[in-house]
């Protein structure tokens, strides 16, 4: 046959498509379900990393070591859903706010989901709170699209740690978390608001502001659930506060 | 075309007709992932894998491709296989997969994966074709494993993410290269590895 026909150049395309096609089609569906499971054993992780808790061996095994009870709550306060499968695969929306319950060698916390909008793309992580719902433990962050060195610093250690200790109540009243200029977030000694400040990121105010509104936001909506397990005490002065905290210039409006 | 013995073809490509300093194709690439030594083993790994496979399907059909079509039947070919590549490691290997991300979706932009089966490929048996595109996989690895070499190890102080360089030396004052870590500092080094090859291997001088 004549290769170079205009009948059989159609020919030979629409076969090449057809079997490319149902080729990787076979190969996606084949692999879809571990690709699942790594996604589903990230998630397990980053859960587990907000608590503090380093996984050792395999992710699942220390998942269900560590997690007691997973649920999802409504923005009211009440729980909807129970059941731990489905629970950990709902997604953070208006209407559905997942709790996972850890316990970390006797220490009770609250981890919750984290969504929001960096300055390229989404942005998200975990936060992992105390038994009083309002100081926190921890935090994980990831994101899709920052610039790297720049708001892709949101996931390095030294910017997670300055969440920990940080208030976002204050009495019954959501305070949320604020930003704090010139500081050293490399410096423990540095730390010019223990109780709600963190520093941003130096050259990349958007990413830090939306850090910020993601914590703040997505924190807040569980503002009932928590006046429903802390039956309205105030929560307690975290140990870095002890001393005497200085007056706080306002930070400038950005 | 005079036939090159088969040794040739993997061993050629790995020295004196290196894609990356010979050819100059797939500069791109080997500025972007060889910031660390592991992602740039597993791009390595990949590209080769690539441009075994598509150098071997076109071989293959080589006879039955209607030439107006010819580069959309090699992108095609080559499109499938990056997306094998990227389904494989999503499943296998996802942290690998995170650290890659983008990458391997552009080994397809690789000019050394266009650039094999237009020279080599169209024209030549499966066997030798297949062993082309090893050599030149092997070859592009090489000048990544050593760029990425000297760039982590100078820029973050670790081979594969384990510290060698030791404390002592950065209480003494030494700080890692952080230039290291850009883009340009990998086309620096790319030409000096191109300096010393061509200082070595004389044939390879113009006249």
């Amino acid at each position: 046959m004549n290769t170079q026909s205009n009948g059989y150049t159609v020919v030979y395309s629409a076969i090449m498509v057809v079997v490319v096609a149902a080729a990787l089609t076979l190969i996606a569906v084949g692999l879809k379900d571990r690709q699942q499971t790594n996604i589903d054993n990230e998630k397990r992780q980053n859960i587990l990393k907000s608590a503090g808790i380093a996984v050792d061996g395999s992710v699942e095994e220390c998942y269900n070591k560590f997690m007691k009870d997973a649920y999802v709550i409504s923005p009211d306060g009440k729980k909807i859903e129970d059941d731990d499968n489905k629970s950990f695969n709902t997604d953070l929306s208006v209407n559905t706010l997942p709790v996972f319950e850890i316990d970390n060698n006797g220490e009770k916390l609250y981890v919750v989901p984290l969504k929001g909008n960096g300055l390229w793309g989404a942005i998200w992580g975990f936060a992992s709170l105390k038994s009083d719902f309002n100081t926190i433990s921890g935090v994980v962050f990831d994101h899709a699209s920052e610039t790297p060195g720049l708001g892709a610093e949101m996931t390095q250690e030294y910017f997670c740690n300055q969440f920990k200790g940080r208030q976002l109540f204050e009495a019954q009243d959501f305070v949320g978390i604020s930003k704090v200029y010139k500081g050293n977030p490399k410096d423990p000694s540095d730390d010019q608001d223990p109780k709600h400040g963190i520093d941003a990121i130096s050259g990349s105010t958007m990413t830090t502001n939306g850090v910020q509104a993601m914590v703040n936001d997505c924190l807040k909506a569980y503002g009932n659930f928590r006046a429903t397990i802390s039956n309205g005490k105030p929560s307690p002065e975290p140990n870095c506060c002890k001393e005497q905290v200085e007056e706080i210039k306002d930070a400038p409006a950005n | 075309m005079a036939q090159v013995k088969n040794s040739e073809l993997i061993q050629n490509p790995i020295n004196l007709n290196n894609p990356i300093t010979v050819q100059v194709l797939g500069i791109c690439s080997a500025l972007a992932v060889t910031v660390k030594l592991e992602p740039a083993i597993v791009m390595a790994i990949s590209v080769t894998v690539v441009t075994a496979l598509a150098n071997l399907i076109i071989s293959l059909i080589r006879n039955t491709i209607p030439s107006r079509i010819r580069i959309i039947v090699q992108l095609v070919v080559v499109s499938f296989l990056v997306i094998l590549v990227d389904q494989v490691l999503k499943a296998f290997m996802y942290e690998l997969d995170k650290a890659l991300s983008v990458y391997v979706g552009l080994i397809i932009t690789n000019c050394i994966v266009m650039g094999r089966l237009e020279a080599f490929a169209l024209g030549n048996k499966p066997f030798p074709a297949l062993l082309d595109g090893i050599g030149n996989g092997l070859g592009y690895g090489a000048i990544l494993v050593i760029v990425a070499f000297v760039r982590e190890l100078f820029g973050s102080g670790t081979l594969f993410g384990v510290q060698v360089i030791p404390d002592a030396l950065y209480d003494l004052g030494y700080a890692n290269c952080g230039f290291m870590l850009n883009p340009p500092m990998a086309l620096i080094l790319i030409g000096v590895v191109i300096w010393i090859q061509r200082s070595k291997f004389k044939e390879l001088q113009e006249k």
